[in-house]
């Protein structure tokens, strides 16, 4: 591959990078499950505990794990951003295997 | 591997007198030297930490949702986290070595690596860029939720992990360590004032045709972390890998232990902006006290009070831009003290003294996250235990009792100050001693030390909130 190619396809990927990452937060925040602080109001605020900072100050220290649950629920996993994570990657592999023909594991 | 070119060897008025006798050369026990020149070493950690790193991951982004009961969670933040300044003060950066997302960024530069050239804009702002990051990452814990919520803490980890696979894809040698992690920012400024140091002997690279520790040989690569260790002047970057050890054919490689904060005295070039993560480092630790104690909520509906809303973003955004200004404020002022005495210009002094401030953002940052490891550490165990479909057992989480974590934190504060302090004075002394400057010099930073160490013990004088 050409120099200038490289530099583009190089280029195209990075800025592809930083695109998905801010795109990853923003689902993610999306998806969220207990954002601190967001949900002051919130009547179920203190099913988590510790979702809201300043709020769940333990009395003796003593955090006693009473009552939680040992086989809690994979709730909210976005597998989009998940999935989206993995072909990404690959794919940024996958490029700089072709801008580098010579690379041992993608000939 | 691009063999890039060695660095410049620092002038002569660049060399510094060392502070003191060094201690015994590590590498003359035989057993330590040849762990280090061992071709398994560092790899055996690596690999075994990379996989509980999968394991950690793959709980934060599909285990339990709620952190009481996610591994990852606890394993990341309540384990790992409140152990790595612990781990910088002994060993130094030896954390980069075996680091799982160096260990992705190595593996994926084997197998298709580029190898660029580090861009110019990466050597230039990269240290900037770990400030901005730090901060936006500190800040989005606040606001979207990331050591508290697994999927959040899931995704940060997963971004980390995109940017160190294209880092070892397109550039050369550990690009991402050097000039774009945040953690390594973190490291590398903790590492300064580390327990241990290595370097290299003058008089043997003197006659050296090689320069094998930079340039690597068949024994090892070149270091990855762009050191030259003849002409290196502080541990912020080495990681002890050892690679050096093992290329070196003259034998030059030294390894020694130091009083932790000492690499502070002599700073060969000072930057403004290493300096600025110190103090930023401060107001971070601030932050994550102030909103994890009994004041904030007060602290929150008073600020809601005056600026007219309950929008959390606002008023914690808020929040955070005066805990992370008020003490680089702080740092300026005390640097325009010290122009009053010395006559140099408010920022060289802030470029120059900043970095004495890092014993007590040490000893802050331990102290925070000690209260975590040692009040949630249980929690490490039971959440694994459910890994396993057991049940949970009930009862407290707290390894020790709060009264014991306070006094731990207090004496690391005071130990802190005293660094900090110490190293302000020496600092004056060594830049300003021979012109008789050395009190006017020392006293305006000496005073903001004890300010930011007297905030630091009314904070940990307060109940604060668990992670878990
Ligand atoms: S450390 Fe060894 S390889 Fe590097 S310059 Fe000195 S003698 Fe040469
Ligand atoms: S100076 Fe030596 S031990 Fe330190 S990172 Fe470079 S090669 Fe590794």
């Amino acid at each position: 591959m050409q120099g200038s190619t490289r530099k583009v396809c190089g280029s195209i990927l990075l800025s592809l990078v930083l695109l998905f990452n801010l795109a990853g937060v923003v689902l993610a925040d999306g998806n969220n499950q207990s954002m601190p602080g967001m949900n002051m109001s919130s009547s179920d605020q203190n099913t988590n505990q510790n979702s809201m900072p300043g709020m769940n100050m333990p009395s003796t220290n003593q955090n006693s794990m009473t009552g939680m649950a040992s086989q809690s629920s994979a709730q909210g996993v976005n597998w989009y951003i998940v999935g989206g994570f993995i072909l990404f990657n690959c794919l940024i592999v996958i490029s700089a295997a072709l801008a580098k023909p010579s690379a041992k594991g993608l000939k | 591997m691009s063999i890039a070119r060695v660095p410049d060897s620092p002038k002569p008025e660049d060399q510094e007198p060392k502070p003191n006798a060094k201690s015994k050369n590590l590498l003359h026990n035989k057993t330590i030297k040849a762990i280090l020149q061992s071709p398994w070493f560092p790899g055996i950690i690596q690999v075994p930490v990379l996989l509980v790193f999968a394991l950690i991951v793959f709980e934060l982004v599909a285990g339990p949702s709620d952190a009481h009961g996610n591994f990852g969670t606890a394993g990341t933040w309540v384990l790992w986290w409140p152990l790595i300044p612990i781990i910088l003060i002994v060993l130094g950066r030896f954390w980069c070595a075996i680091c799982p997302f160096a260990t992705v960024s190595d593996w994926v530069q084997k197998w298709v690596g580029n190898q660029r050239p580090v861009p110019k804009f990466l050597k230039k702002y990269g240290i900037w860029l770990i400030d901005i990051f730090f901060i936006l990452i500190t800040w989005s814990d606040h606001v979207v939720g990331i050591v508290e919520n697994p999927r959040g803490s899931g995704t940060l980890l997963l971004l980390i992990t995109t940017g160190v696979i294209a880092s070892g894809a397109f550039f050369e040698r550990r690009t991402w360590c050097r000039y774009l992690c945040f953690l390594g920012g973190l490291s590398g400024n903790y590492a300064r004032s580390g327990g241990l140091e290595l370097s290299a002997t003058p008089e043997k690279c003197a006659s050296c045709k090689t320069q094998s520790c930079y340039k690597g040989n068949e024994k090892a690569p070149g270091c990855p972390m762009f050191e030259f260790p003849r002409t290196m002047d502080s541990m912020a970057s080495c990681n002890l890998c050892a690679n050096c050890i093992k290329s070196c054919p003259n034998d030059s490689i030294q390894l020694h232990t130091r009083i932790p904060s000492t690499g502070l005295w002599f700073i060969n070039k000072p930057k403004f902006e290493e300096s600025f993560l110190a103090i930023i480092i401060m107001g971070i630790v601030f932050v994550q006290n102030i909103t994890m104690i009994s004041i904030w909520q007060p602290i929150l509906t008073a600020l809601q009070n005056i600026v007219g809303t309950t929008n959390y973003y606002i008023t914690f955004t808020i929040t955070f831009i005066i805990a992370m200004g008020l003490p680089v404020l702080a740092l300026f002022a005390a640097s325009w003290g010290a122009k009053l005495a010395n006559g140099k210009k408010t920022v060289e002094n802030f470029a120059r003294f900043g970095y004495s401030l890092i014993p007590l953002d040490l000893a802050g940052h331990i102290a925070h996250n000690l209260f975590h490891l040692l009040a949630e550490g249980k929690s490490v165990y039971f959440t694994f235990l459910a890994l396993f479909g057991q049940a949970i057992p009930n009862g407290s989480t707290a390894l020790v009792a709060t009264p014991t974590i306070q006094l731990m934190q207090f004496i690391l504060i005071a130990l802190g100050t005293i660094g900090s302090g110490y190293a302000a004075y020496r600092i004056a002394k060594h830049n300003f001693g021979g012109e008789g400057k050395t009190a006017g010099s020392f006293v305006p930073y000496g005073v903001l030390i004890v300010v930011l160490a007297a905030i630091n013990v009314y904070l940990f004088t307060l109940p604060m909130s668990m992670r878990m």
